[in-house]
């Protein structure tokens, strides 16, 4: 009971936005298995349809999509401090960090990443989450 | 470009430069993102199996496929950063798969036996670097065409290619092989390169 309890507290609203398909599906698995509630597009288009009515707590975006950018994504949606917004680019590719920063990124997972810091970016998620919460 | 046509240092640096990009962009699509695929599923799997949980059959096919795939793109990689034995029929073979990667037609009607290394990895070298240079979207069939003629080996890529550093550096391994280098009439329709055939008296005709 529990455990349940705190693997509810620690639920987050993940979006995730990658247009390769293995990927995609890789991270979202991963995601649901720890619990938390996700939410995918494969394109620019497709996020800004979607996200607005869902409403993450953390947003893990890929730079390099097929009809435009992760950064083009955040200065169209303006993303509210409740969002913690991450980007994931490849390695050589598109990792301008400044550019990131700029448009309201604040962590960047350099592809291929490993799990653990995957992890970081999550418990980074909750604990903002927790802090609003305590605000609140 | 210097008086004698040959690339300056700024050129070479610029077209190494760009090359060297490219390599970036094919790890990126090729092999980073078949790992980035593997890794949460590593993780993944190894959770369930720190739990006593049974793993899913489908998340070890996922993983399969991912690292399978990351295979087949670090060998590709490998073969073309150091490609095998370039002589004999080893040329021929190295442009055949050069072509069949790039999705393009190869064009070879008679035989060519090269047994020279440093003109059979010009002429492959130079069919490489222009088919990094293709822009994605062709208005006819890609060609790359290999004949011989008594004197001369000549390799010829028909093709719309982006403006490129790298058309320098294939111009500049050309002359120094004391071969010919052509730049087909509209800039953006392919080249022609041409290296002393080893049976001739090793200087050629441009």
């Amino acid at each position: 009971m529990m455990q349940m309890q705190e693997k509810a507290q620690g639920t987050l609203r993940v979006f995730v936005v990658e247009n390769h398909p293995d990927t995609l599906d890789s991270i979202q698995l991963y995601l649901s298995d720890l619990g938390h509630e996700v939410g995918t597009a494969m394109t620019l288009q497709r996020a800004e349809e979607l996200l607005p009515a869902f409403r993450p707590d953390l947003l893990i975006c890929d730079i390099g999509l097929p009809d435009g950018t992760g950064w083009e994504l955040l200065e169209r949606l303006r993303p509210c401090e409740s969002m913690l917004c991450v980007a994931m680019s490849g390695f050589g590719r598109n990792a301008d960090n400044a550019r990131s920063r700029e448009v309201g990124f604040r962590y960047h997972l350099l592809k291929p990443f490993r799990a653990a810091e995957l992890d970081a970016i999550i418990a980074a998620a909750q604990a903002e989450r927790s802090a609003r919460e305590e605000r609140e | 470009m210097t008086n004698d046509g040959q690339p300056t240092g700024a050129e070479l640096i610029a077209a190494i430069e760009e090359q060297l990009r490219d390599l970036a962009d094919q790890f990126h699509d090729h092999l980073c993102q078949p790992l980035a695929a593997a890794s949460p599923l590593v993780a993944l799997i190894s959770r369930a199996v720190a739990r006593h949980e049974p793993v899913a059959p489908e998340q070890l096919a996922r993983l399969q496929t991912a690292i399978s795939a990351a295979i087949d793109q670090a060998r590709m990689i490998g073969w073309q950063l150091a490609p095998p034995d370039l002589r004999g029929a080893g040329l021929l073979s190295g442009l055949e798969t050069l072509a069949q990667q790039a999705n393009c037609q190869f064009v070879c009607e008679r035989a060519v036996l090269l047994q020279d290394p440093g003109a059979a990895l010009v002429l492959f070298r130079s069919a490489q670097d222009g088919l990094r240079c293709l822009l994605p979207e062709q208005d006819g069939s890609v060609r790359l065409v290999l004949t011989r003629t008594a004197e001369v080996v000549r390799l010829e890529l028909h093709a719309r290619l982006r403006e490129s550093a790298v058309m320098n550096l294939i111009r500049c391994r050309v002359l120094e092989a004391r071969g010919a280098f052509e730049l087909f009439s509209a800039p953006r329709n392919g080249f022609a390169v041409a290296v002393g055939h080893p049976a001739a008296s090793g200087k050629m005709h441009e």
